[in-house]
């Protein structure tokens, strides 16, 4: 497989199809995670990641720069992430997966529990605050990057950020 | 290094530690196979179960495809007969309502189609309580406009008929909704607050301004009516559940307790399911009326309550209309015999303090059921005078619904149904997402509202999605309305409806490949704003029900959300300015108003288009109209605008069809903001300034309220005369 620098759309539609898996392969585990940390089970996040892609693909034409193919894609899910959960039952009872559940309930280590705390610490923030760091561990954005996905002020952004850390941090502080 | 590099380079270093630590369960997220780049689907195949079956038969075990395939034709058939079935029971729906075993057998009926269903290709999309429409009618009081036109009241949709709003106010007294901010009082769940506070603070009218008493409310208030000397206030407070086994109550963080001490020791799915089983949670709307003519001394009359979230409510002069959606999911399985269902867990109450408390259930004789309820909700609507101690009546339906649209007489309530969809280029242009109308079809229900009775009229299906509730009106005993259909070809249509919610008339192909930002009906003319790369603004002639006509088109860049008329043949939009961004699409580029001349309906004008704020400057105006202070006597304009580090309310003065002027900007804070407890997860560098939400004008006074106070400024020339700080 070969890196594209630069997106010249032949004509050939195998071209384009393979263009665009290349330039997915690159981030598509990272867009994973950071569906299902935004929906909290792998059903929805499956199908967020799968709708994403089918949109993204079939306006890839359009795509003028490939240096922009990784924040168009988190920003097309973004957006699907926020409609998802508008469908979804807001009255959910569980608080998390119960295949993670399953698949990490037979010998826990302390790191996996840590790990699990603090999901569980990411799951309670504010669906803008969740958005926000979400966008920073998983799709590795700075602030004023974030803000040209989320459409907000790079320095509410930046506050925001912070002010996430700052819940997440004192909340397992108060565990240790 | 200045000090967004420092700032972003502390963030880098926590998020990079919050990395690690999050490792070890980020390796068990594996990606599904269906996700890997090199078998992803890039196209949407029709999507029959036989393509799956094939998939799961090569990489599973080896099943012949013929006997795989037969199966699935059983399946779908045993669906069939589910649905037929259910037709029936709900086709035999008349005047009289139901009975309560047939709804014992819609659900029986609906719960053995999802088992046959997941089975076959994993739909999981039933049900979905929608928490929060978008809706919130203002209403004006006619009686009440003669005596005060110099108090700016809330900005409603149709004359008449009042909206809740978080702030309400007689002229000399300001009751406003002060929730705890979230952050600092967070619960377990983090979504609902413990406690809520309703602020009632005094006008200058009554020589000082200074906050008279506060009402402590458990829960999240939402919002509130006046109504002459009776404040009601609408809340949902916490969320309780019920312990089955131990059959009791418990409350919401001793549940979310339970949860975290059995998440840890819980290790199959079975007993995991077995746990939450014996769990319902318990959510409830109220109506809290008091009497108020001793401002600092509130009295509480009377309390009223239903099953569900609240969606919306109106008020038509002292009838007081509340909607919620209830979820009754009805936690048993599809083989339960029907003399074991529970009707309390599919028949949704009411409550009233009128009545001891008792919780009452909703008559058969007032259930309806949807024809093809998508969902285990219903909407619950209840009527009830708050100046008598008269009964409330309670309506329900199967078959949620969000947004609602109401005049003095008929109330609509409209259920979108949401599929998966691929809306067309909204990839490489701006997602506004604050409304989506991105649903297949709505359905519309159509209540007569009987002077505090209502009762279920007529109900009907339109292809599409409504954005708001002024995507409908009702003129002349029709209702209009705008919808955005989806699928292969996007594109946009108005529908006539008689008063049987049949179609009489209608627009379609409207702007193909684009979508509704915003829709006023007035009258005989109508006015719609599409979006793709211009802001297409359409102008209307509904004079003829049965031959609605488009009749100019205005095209301009950027893109109204909100539409106000002016004077006769002028109308103002509120909105945002676009720009082009890196992905070959467009972007925000900052609020915008503009003023329009529609008086030639063949050929609409933008007489000035004025940028607002920044790049980023956004309002709550862009998807609440509440949020608007418009005083046609003073020509003036204002909305609260949060641009880049602050939140201001600005105030233009309407410059007689001409266009606009800023004349003024207020912010505010609390006096002792360094101290509060909110500030001190803010962040060091960033000067705070409050939320201004409101801006009422009373007198020569504009009052900015947010939950931190009210601040009174002149608006001549916006020097701030007094100010009241709530306690935090």
């Amino acid at each position: 497989m070969f890196l594209f620098s630069s997106i010249s759309f032949s004509e050939s539609e195998n071209d384009r199809i393979s263009q665009f898996r290349e330039l997915y392969s690159l981030y598509w585990t990272d867009l994973y995670r950071f569906a299902y940390y935004m929906l909290g089970n792998r059903q929805d996040a499956e199908d967020a990641v799968q709708d994403a892609v089918l949109l993204a693909y079939k306006n890839f034409s359009q795509l003028k720069n490939p240096d922009a193919f990784k924040s168009w894609l988190f920003t097309i899910l973004s957006n699907r992430c926020k409609r998802k959960l508008r469908m979804i039952i807001r009255n959910r009872k569980f608080m998390f997966d119960s295949d993670i559940s399953m698949v990490t309930n037979t010998g826990r280590t302390d790191e996996l529990q840590n790990a699990i705390d603090l999901y569980s610490e990411i799951e309670k923030l504010s669906f803008e605050e969740k958005l926000i760091m979400n966008l920073s561990i998983h799709g590795g954005y700075k602030s004023h990057e974030i803000s040209k996905i989320v459409d907000m002020p790079e320095g509410t952004v930046r506050s925001k950020l912070h002010r996430a850390i700052h819940k997440v941090k004192n909340k397992l502080r108060e565990d240790e | 290094m200045n000090f967004e590099d420092k700032a972003d380079q502390k963030i880098s270093e926590d998020v990079s530690i919050l990395k690690e630590k999050l490792q070890p369960l980020d390796e068990k997220l594996t990606v599904p196979s269906s996700l890997h780049p090199v078998s992803v689907s890039l196209q949407k195949e029709k999507r029959t179960r036989y393509f799956k079956a094939i998939a799961i038969a090569a990489s599973v075990a080896i099943i012949p495809f013929a006997l795989w395939t037969l199966n699935q034709l059983k399946t779908e058939t045993k669906i069939k007969k589910i649905n037929k079935k259910i037709e029936q029971i709900t086709q035999k729906v008349d005047d009289n309502g139901v009975s309560y075993d047939d709804v014992k057998q819609v659900y029986l009926a609906i719960k053995k189609r999802n088992d046959l269903v997941s089975a076959t290709d994993g739909n999981r999309t039933f049900g979905g309580a929608l928490k929060n429409g978008r809706s919130e009618l203002m209403m004006a009081d006619k009686a009440n406009l003669a005596n005060s036109t110099s108090v700016s009241k809330t900005n409603v949709q149709v004359d008449g008929v009042d909206e809740a709003d978080i702030v309400k106010t007689d002229g000399k007294t300001f009751f406003s909704v002060s929730n705890v901010p979230y952050y600092t009082k967070m619960t377990a769940s983090g979504m609902y607050q413990e406690k809520s506070t309703v602020q009632i603070t005094s006008s200058l009218r009554t020589g000082e301004m200074k906050l008279l008493h506060s009402i402590q409310i458990d829960g999240n208030v939402s919002e509130l009516y006046l109504k002459d000397d009776l404040l009601v206030i609408i809340n949902q407070p916490t969320t309780e559940y019920y312990d089955k086994k131990g059959d009791k109550k418990i409350t919401s963080k001793e549940y979310f307790d339970l949860m975290q001490e059995n998440n840890n020791i819980i290790s199959n799915q079975s007993a995991y399911e077995e746990f939450y089983k014996n769990y319902v949670s318990i959510n409830k709307t109220s109506a809290r009326i008091y009497d108020v003519s001793k401002p600092d001394a509130p009295v509480l009359k009377r309390e009223f309550s239903q099953d569900g979230f609240y969606q919306s409510s109106r008020l038509v002069n002292n009838h007081l209309y509340l909607i919620s959606n209830a979820p009754k999911e009805g936690e048993f399985e599809s083989q339960t015999k029907e003399e074991d269902v529970e009707l309390n867990q599919i028949i949704p109450y009411s409550q009233d303090s009128l009545t001891e408390n008792k919780e009452t259930l909703v008559s058969g004789k007032c259930i309806t059921i949807s024809p093809n309820p998508t969902s285990f909700q219903y909407v619950v609507l209840s009527g009830l005078d708050i100046s008598a101690e008269t009964e409330a009546q309670t309506v329900a339906c199967l078959g949620g619904g969000s947004t609602i649209y109401a005049n003095e007489k008929s109330l609509y309530v409209l259920a979108p149904e949401y599929s998966d969809l691929y809306g067309t280029t909204e990839s490489n242009f701006i997602m506004i997402d604050r409304a989506m109308p991105f649903s297949n079809k709505t359905n519309i229900k159509k209540f007569n509202l009987n002077n505090g009775a209502p009762k279920l009229f007529a109900s009907g299906t339109l292809p599409g999605g409504i954005l708001n509730q002024f995507s409908l009106d009702e003129f002349e005993g029709n209702l209009r309305v705008a919808v955005t259909e989806y699928g292969e070809k996007q594109s946009n249509s108005i529908y006539v409806l008689n008063e049987n919610l049949e179609t009489i008339g209608k627009i379609t192909e409207l702007a193909p490949g684009e979508r509704i930002y915003s829709v006023r009906f007035m009258g005989e003319k109508g006015y719609v704003v599409t979006y793709k790369q211009v802001d297409p603004l359409f102008a209307l002639d509904l004079k003829e029900p049965t031959n609605p006509k488009v009749t100019g088109e205005l095209k301009i860049p950027g893109f109204s959300e909100y539409l106000h008329p002016y004077s006769d043949g002028f109308l103002i939009g509120i909105g945002n300015d676009t720009k082009p961004n890196d992905h070959g699409g467009e972007q925000r580029n900052g609020m915008k108003i503009s003023m329009f001349d529609v008086r030639d309906p063949l050929s609409p004008k933008e007489v000035q288009s004025l940028p607002i704020g920044d790049t980023y400057s956004y309002s709550e105006i862009l998807q609440n109209h509440k949020a608007l202070l418009y005083s046609k006597e003073k020509n003036l304009i204002g909305f609260p605008v949060q641009t880049n580090g602050s939140n201001e309310f600005f105030v233009f003065k309407i410059l007689e069809n001409k266009g606009f002027e800023l004349i003024g900007k207020v912010s505010q804070k609390p006096a002792d903001w360094e101290k509060r407890e909110s500030m001190l997860n803010y962040g060091n560098n960033y000067s705070y300034s409050s939320m201004i939400q409101r801006g009422i004008l009373i007198d020569d006074v504009l009052y900015t309220v947010s939950v931190d106070g009210i601040k009174a400024s002149s608006i001549h020339d916006f020097k701030p005369i007094s100010q009241v700080d709530f306690p935090e």
